[in-house]
């Protein structure tokens, strides 16, 4: 059947169910979200960061301390011959700082206006597949790092707004 | 660096004072001295019977920049300093010397001029 054939009342019909059917694609795609979080762990707590942001993992090397940088910003370091902003994460939420173990790995993240820094972890666990109705909203105030909590096995994992940490306080 | 015009070995013998700011007598020549590690606040070494001066120059201006050892001469490409924090008066960027160790580099415009408005408000 060519096109011309429909009737104008058919075609109608025929545009709602492709819509509707379109509508309930993306509805359903929104449920099934599987959001890909990397975990790592700060003074015996789970924390975790979205997968997307992050570009790599190093391990601790030389620290260049800079003056007049804020005190949880450790200094900076090279990513073969960049050089990089190293946050304390530790400090930047207000957890006890602690000297590099042989755990410690550096996280290379960047946030939403593109800019690229490491933070300092006590060590990397994994890759997590959250779907994303799991991740509820964080019960901390508004000015909180930590924008959810997520369930995984007995343990709460809480998600970390790389906007909030990747930022200076003015 | 094009902006350092010399460096000079001194006593502590040779530097005088005058409204608190340390002088140098460089050939007939009063340049004034400023410590780097004040200006950073850093905890200052113990200054030996000798010191380092790095003598650095915008236009007319001279200062001589106090440090605690002089490391050497390279050639290298100045990066910036990428992350969240926008810019550190006195730091122009960083770079690296090949042994992942990330080296900091001067801004010696803003120093000397600092330098300059501290003089006149002293």
């Amino acid at each position: 059947m060519s096109e011309s054939n429909l009737t104008a009342g058919e075609a109608q019909a025929w545009d709602a169910l492709a819509r509707e059917a379109a509508s309930a694609g993306t509805e359903a795609a929104a449920i099934d979200e599987i959001r890909q979080l990397l975990a790592f762990e700060l003074d015996g707590t789970a924390y975790a960061v979205p997968v997307e942001q992050v570009t790599e993992i190093v391990r601790m090397r030389p620290v260049t301390p800079v003056p007049r940088f804020p005190e949880d910003v450790l200094g900076v370091i090279s990513l073969r011959g960049e050089i990089v902003e190293l946050i304390d994460l530790r400090r930047r939420l207000g957890l006890a700082p602690t000297s590099p173990t042989r755990r410690s790995r550096i996280i290379v993240a960047s946030n939403s206006a593109g800019e690229v820094a490491g933070m300092l972890v006590d060590s990397v666990r994994e890759v997590l597949r959250i779907p994303s109705e799991a991740i509820r909203p964080a019960a901390g105030s508004e000015s909180s790092a930590v924008e959810g909590l997520c369930a995984v096995g007995d343990q709460f994992v809480s998600m970390i707004e790389l906007d909030r940490v990747l930022t200076v306080d003015a | 660096m094009n902006a350092v015009l010399e460096t000079l070995l001194i006593s502590s013998s040779d530097i005088q004072h005058s409204e608190g700011l340390e002088l140098l007598n460089l050939r007939g020549d009063a340049l004034p001295l400023r410590s780097l590690a004040a200006e950073f606040d850093l905890e200052e070494s113990t200054p030996g019977a000798k010191r380092f001066a790095v003598v650095v120059g915008m236009g007319d201006l001279r200062v001589g920049l106090l440090v605690d050892r002089l490391d050497g001469q390279q050639d290298t490409v100045i990066k910036p300093i990428q992350g969240p924090i926008q810019g550190v008066r006195g730091i122009a960027g960083a770079t690296e010397l090949g042994d992942q160790n990330p080296v900091l580099v001067l801004d010696v415009s803003s120093l000397v001029e600092d330098t300059a408005h501290k003089k006149g408000s002293a």
